[in-house]
């Protein structure tokens, strides 16, 4: 199925998180439950009215212990989704799909971890506890073998290919992180906060891996984010203003690999074309009718051809579509007003959906003016997956 | 044409502090879509599947053509020449990986099909996408396996 269109109305009620750190101090399920029950809360539920559940495959938190920890007694759905922050998306498409079919009514959508104060993936070395035999493995081992052992590695491969392609520089991906971090900076639940880059900051952080620069990486963070989802008649009777899922869709393109898909003679991210196909044949929306971005940035420069693949500018002309300013605010898409995974936190994204129900509700840090439709991607250069969220009509 | 074979670096029974911190050897495993490969690598040839039934070529093995569904396949000796198709340089040292800066490249292989393998004996030249580059099997460091890497095609550069 590419559209829910035949289904129920569904929507994101409430809403929690954690503080964003580099060492919570705090166990893992921990984390996940106090999200978990801040968003219970306020919704206006109580822990009983759960019945699903929704988390990435690569969560350590499983359902029936955050279900068992905070006292809820059945769940009739559970659902897991794969591929990374592929998955900042996906999850919110289970939930959807299981409360308009009714297999579940209030769903719990979480991620928590440890990421930069527990098991980092920017410490390398993926291949040691794993299966090299099986499906991933094997297929990662064609880069690991040759020494691309952190993700840094396998996007600065597709970066530097990008920017054969287009003429892009690293001052145009840098552009990127500065109006990252400029939002960032106003944000007190950010990471770093009350401190902004100038492009002359990015340009001398040291290479991680050239053409990627320190500050055209995200941060490595702890902590945890949840949400409720559950039909959009449901969600009118709770604490919050919904926001309405309008369109939800995940996306593989061909040849797909997981971060290194360096074989296929398609564009850069044909799997967020993938999304991006189903986002505006869904909602029957076109990308000007957005008014805010949330764009997964990992890195930095797979944010220019996400725009691209989103429909904002043509292949290759996305650095002209930041250099005009166009993803600050007063720009055509206002892009990760929360300062993003680079400047707020690296929730696998999760923080991301959660910043843009806060814009929907008209009450986030930094405020786009009449926010009505907002656009979120997952985890790029990965099978991925989109959203669509509205105020409600 | 057999591809210049450079075992010299390939000691695997040398020891050594940083030994255990490199990639372990073996790290494509052996499995019956893997094996063929493999074992040219062991016999100095770079291999690349073929389908036996619609004849594309394709790279990382697989069981099985994506053109054509065919299972049956058999393979071809490249002739050990390509273009850059793309480069990373990587300067941020992790656990077990090779001391930095060294740098990976995905190579356009003349046959047709793309592939991952260190870009070597580049020295301080900044490389360029489309430069041409030829075949060398050794190991990118010592007690790493003997893989398929690649040097400037350039003589003077790839000496």
């Amino acid at each position: 199925m590419s559209t829910t269109s035949n289904l129920q109305t569904t929507a994101i009620t409430g809403i929690g998180a954690t503080e964003f750190s580099k060492d919570s101090g705090r166990s893992e399920i921990r984390l996940a439950t106090e999200a978990v029950k801040a968003a219970i809360l306020e919704a206006g539920l109580n822990p009983s009215d759960i019945d699903g559940m929704v988390t990435f495959a690569s969560d350590s938190n499983e359902e029936i212990d955050v279900a068992r920890n905070l006292g809820i007694p059945e769940l009739t759905f559970m659902a897991r989704a794969h591929y990374g922050g592929g998955a900042a998306c996906s999850v919110v498409q289970l939930a959807s799909l299981a409360v308009a079919a009714g297999a579940a009514k209030y769903v719990v959508v979480y991620r928590a971890f440890n990421e930069r104060s527990g098991t980092r993936f920017g410490a390398g070395r993926p291949f040691a506890s794993m299966d090299l035999s099986a499906s991933y493995g094997l297929s990662m081992a064609w880069s690991w073998a040759f020494g691309l052992h952190i993700p840094a590695s396998h996007v600065a491969l597709h970066a530097r290919r990008y920017m054969h392609l287009s003429g892009a520089t690293s001052e145009d991906f840098g552009r990127v992180a500065v109006a990252a971090r400029k939002f960032a900076a106003t944000n007190p639940a950010a990471h770093f906060y009350q401190r902004p880059i100038t492009l002359e900051d990015h340009q001398a952080s040291r290479w991680i891996v050239e053409p990627l620069h320190l500050f055209d990486c995200c941060q490595e963070s702890d902590g945890g984010v949840a949400m409720v989802v559950t039909t959009a008649e449901r969600a009118r009777d709770l604490a919050q203003q919904p926001a309405i899922i309008t369109a939800a869709a995940q996306g593989s393109a061909e040849d797909q690999f997981s971060m290194t898909s360096y074989y296929r003679d398609s564009s850069i991210l044909p799997e967020t074309e993938v999304v991006s196909r189903q986002l505006w044949e869904t909602s029957g929306m076109k990308p000007s009718d957005m008014d805010v971005g949330i764009l997964y940035d990992h890195f930095t420069p797979f944010v220019l051809p996400q725009l691209e693949a989103l429909g904002y500018c043509e292949k290759g002309e996305a650095r002209h579509f930041i250099a005009d300013g166009n993803i600050e605010i007063g720009g055509e898409l206002p892009l990760n007003p929360n300062g993003g995974q680079i400047g707020e936190a690296y929730i696998h994204g999760v923080n991301g959906v959660l910043e843009a129900v806060r814009q929907i509700r008209g009450t986030a840090v930094n405020q786009v003016a009449d926010v009505e439709h907002v656009v979120v991607t997952a985890g790029s250069g990965v099978p991925t997956s989109g959203l669509i969220l509205s105020l409600d009509r | 044409m057999a591809a210049e074979v450079r075992s010299e670096k390939n000691d695997s029974t040398s020891s050594g502090g940083a030994k255990a911190m490199l990639p372990p050897i073996g790290l494509i495993a052996r499995t019956t879509d893997t094996a063929f490969w493999l074992d040219g690598v062991a016999a100095g040839k770079l291999l690349i599947q073929r389908c036996a039934t619609c004849g594309a070529l394709r790279h990382p093995p697989r069981p099985v053509c994506p053109g054509c569904t065919s299972f049956d396949w058999d393979s071809q000796e490249s002739a050990g020449l390509g273009e850059l198709y793309s480069y990373a340089i990587i300067h941020h040292q992790t656990s077990g990986a090779p001391p930095v800066p060294y740098t990976v490249a995905v190579v356009a292989v003349a046959e047709g099909i793309r592939m991952v393998g260190r870009l070597l004996d580049i020295g301080d030249d900044t490389p360029t996408i489309g430069m041409a580059l030829k075949l060398v099997l050794q190991a990118a460091e010592p007690g790493e396996a003997v893989l398929p890497h690649w040097v400037p095609a350039d003589e003077q550069a790839g000496a």
